[in-house]
């Protein structure tokens, strides 16, 4: 039996939401009464809660109900123009771009320089031109930017 | 009167014409740019207001707001791709009037079109803003407490998508809002023992997380088609008065369609764009032409969305209740300005929220000279490579973020929320109305409680007094509605 993959997105949807329902019962528990007002602090996080449950349960019925319903296989969607790898590549260029700003490894010009040539670098194909205006764009807009951001407008950036 | 007088004066002394400007040309560039938008540039742009004027942040806003719409015009007759969702129904027909070599004339009467819609809106902003906030200042917690409903139930209701994500995506945003210090008591709640959270999920961060960075990742894994590009010179987009007059009755019906359904809380100009359009054909002598090159349909989409933006200013200045999902993040741009959104800002703020009504109506006019002379120019900036946009602003999603809070958790926090918002938006539920039930929660939850105490516990007076069960039966009748259309036709096909 085929099954179209949109019940398996629902479902999951109102899986996480449930949880996210859950999390919110759990918060509201630990939470005192009001003394001064009937609501207190607990009571719209129940409210939603119960809300946001009921709401899921119902996604998850429909999307249960119609999972079990024969449906002609959905197609595959062409890929994207950045294939999977280059994908996880941006991915974990973007965490370590973080990282090495929340730890400060190296300072902003250098971090985002860098990570601006990686992640463009990944998402194109690569040519000797490319490459080329490709180093431009990141030097000029990761230091120009600092520069314009910390010396002009005296901001400070993360990593430094 | 007197005081919308005094905000022409004030708005066009040179700093704030300057910023009208910077905003009407931003607005259509990012407009134009697929992927992008007006929601995102006003996001990233909020950090930088901060070191601004409150009037000066809000112009420019507004004014960017103007601008995007318009944009999408630009890459809707030239690329066939709307730059943003208000400009899908323009592609219908500009494109394919661009492939027969008149995009010059399509992108002439779209610019027109956005132009009068624009003025005839703007009549209602001014006119109705005021006494409306007037009357406004009569609702008590409850009204206020209903209209908040009212708002997510409508959202929820005209979002892509089923209305049940609308709904479950604007609690998910309430369900978000909640953490962090109660409004009464101050009781940090939710945070679960993190105490980078006792001050709750930051706006700024959560905004450009859900809004921006979750955009951006869906620009990167989406499916683009390359498509053929159509040209218009500048001069050959200027016509006869007789090629603009003969729509005239189209320019004023979309006009009134663009401005109402703009001021219905929570839809935008999307929605404005598929009413008008849907009616100019249903009214047309010509219907099949709709869909291959039809005037009518250019004008009646493009009039309607642009007639929108101002009618979607009106509830927010005159109620605090965003008009669309870009009023949304205004009212945020607000509240970081420490102004109070609701009828209280033409007392309290009246250089704010006159200023607000002047700047509309002059980006309006800029928006025409830019758009005019700019057209060309601007189109080319929608084939710049995405390996060199979609990096950059996530740079400065980082920068703005850190500006505002200086706190790297709010940057972790805001690729969170990018990863949350894309997969949100994979399951098909609407950016939109998560980012509504999040700006709109912390106002829901004090009138929600204020009406408590002040009628000593009792919900009762929400269902009897007029205007809050008003709201409220409308928004149980948008519920209802879609599932009494299926039963009826279902037992028609039964039949």
């Amino acid at each position: 039996m085929h099954r179209s993959r949109t019940w398996l997105g629902d479902a999951a949807l109102a899986l996480a939401m449930l949880g996210v329902a859950l999390l919110l019962f759990i918060g509201a528990a630990d939470l005192p009464a009001s003394k001064y007002e009937p609501m207190g602090p607990a009571g719209l996080p129940i409210i939603v809660a119960i809300a946001l449950a009921s709401l899921s349960a119902i996604l998850l019925i429909l999307a249960l109900v119609r999972g079990r319903r024969t449906a002609p296989r959905v197609e595959r969607k062409q890929r994207g123009h950045v294939k999977r790898h280059r994908m996880l590549g941006i991915a974990a260029l973007t965490v370590g771009y973080i990282a090495v700003l929340d730890h400060e490894l190296v300072g902003f010009p250098v971090a985002t320089t860098a990570f601006l040539f990686g992640a463009g670098a990944l998402m194109i194909d690569l040519t000797v031109r490319r490459v080329t205006v490709l180093v431009g764009v990141a030097l000029v807009v990761g230091i120009g930017s600092s520069l314009i951001l910390t010396r002009i407008l005296t901001v400070t950036l993360p990593g430094s | 009167m007197e005081p919308l007088l005094t905000a022409f004066g004030a708005v066009v002394e040179p700093w704030s014409l300057f910023y009208i400007a910077l905003g009407v040309v931003l607005g259509v560039v990012v407009g134009a740019i697929p992927g992008l938008g007006a929601g995102m540039l006003i996001v990233l742009l909020l950090p930088i207001t901060f070191y601004m004027d409150s009037v000066h942040a809000l112009i420019l806003l507004v004014s960017i707001y103007v601008g995007s719409v318009s944009g999408g015009l630009i890459s809707a007759t030239l690329l066939r791709m709307p730059g943003t969702p208000s400009a899908i129904m323009t592609t219908l027909d500009g494109y394919p009037m661009a492939m027969k070599g008149q995009a010059a004339r399509a992108l002439s009467l779209g610019i027109v079109s956005s132009f009068i819609g624009g003025l005839v809106s703007w009549i209602f902003l001014a006119v109705l803003s005021p006494p409306l906030a007037s009357f406004a200042l009569k609702f008590g917690p409850y009204e206020f407490f209903s209209l908040v409903v009212m708002a997510l139930v409508l959202i929820a209701s005209v979002s892509e998508g089923s209305m049940l994500k609308g709904l479950i995506g604007a609690v998910f945003g309430f369900a978000i809002a909640l953490v962090g210090p109660d409004v009464s008591s101050s009781v940090i709640r939710l945070n679960f023992g993190f105490t980078d959270l006792n001050a709750g999920f930051r706006l700024l961060p959560a905004l450009i997380g859900m809004f921006v960075v979750s955009q951006l990742i869906e620009d990167i894994v989406g499916n683009e088609q390359p498509v053929r590009q159509a040209r218009a010179r500048m001069f050959d987009m200027v016509l006869k008065g007789r090629d603009y007059a003969r729509h005239g009755w189209n320019y004023l019906r979309s006009s009134l369609i663009g401005t109402w359904i703009g001021i219905l809380p929570g839809v935008g100009s999307a929605v404005a764009a598929i009413v008008s359009y849907s009616t100019a054909r249903n009214l047309s002598k010509t219907p099949e032409e709709f869909g291959s090159g039809s005037e009518e349909g250019i004008v009646a989409a493009e009039t309607a969305n642009n007639a929108s933006v101002n009618g979607a200013l009106v509830p927010l200045i005159a109620l605090g209740i965003p008009g669309s999902v870009v009023d949304a993040i205004l009212i945020g741009a607000l509240i970081i300005h420490d102004l109070q959104p609701g009828p209280g800002l033409f007392t309290e703020q009246p250089k704010v929220a006159y200023g607000i009504i002047a700047a509309a109506l002059i980006a309006n006019v800029i928006m025409f000279f830019v758009m005019f002379t700019s057209s060309g120019l601007i189109a080319r900036l929608c084939t710049v490579p995405k390996a060199f946009l979609l990096p950059s602003i996530f740079m400065f999603c980082i920068i703005g973020v850190y500006t505002s809070t200086n706190r790297m958790f709010d940057i972790w926090l805001m690729l969170a929320f990018g990863v949350i918002g894309f997969a949100v938006r994979r399951a098909g539920v609407p950016i939109g109305t998560f980012v509504l039930g999040f700006i709109l929660a912390p106002i829901a939850e004090s009138q929600l409680r204020n009406g408590l105490m002040l009628y000593d516990q009792s919900l009762l007076p929400m269902l009897t007094r007029p205007i809050s069960v008003t709201f409220l039966v409308v928004a149980l009748l948008m519920v209802c509605w879609p599932l009494a259309r299926k039963r009826v036709g279902r037992s028609r096909t039964a039949r």
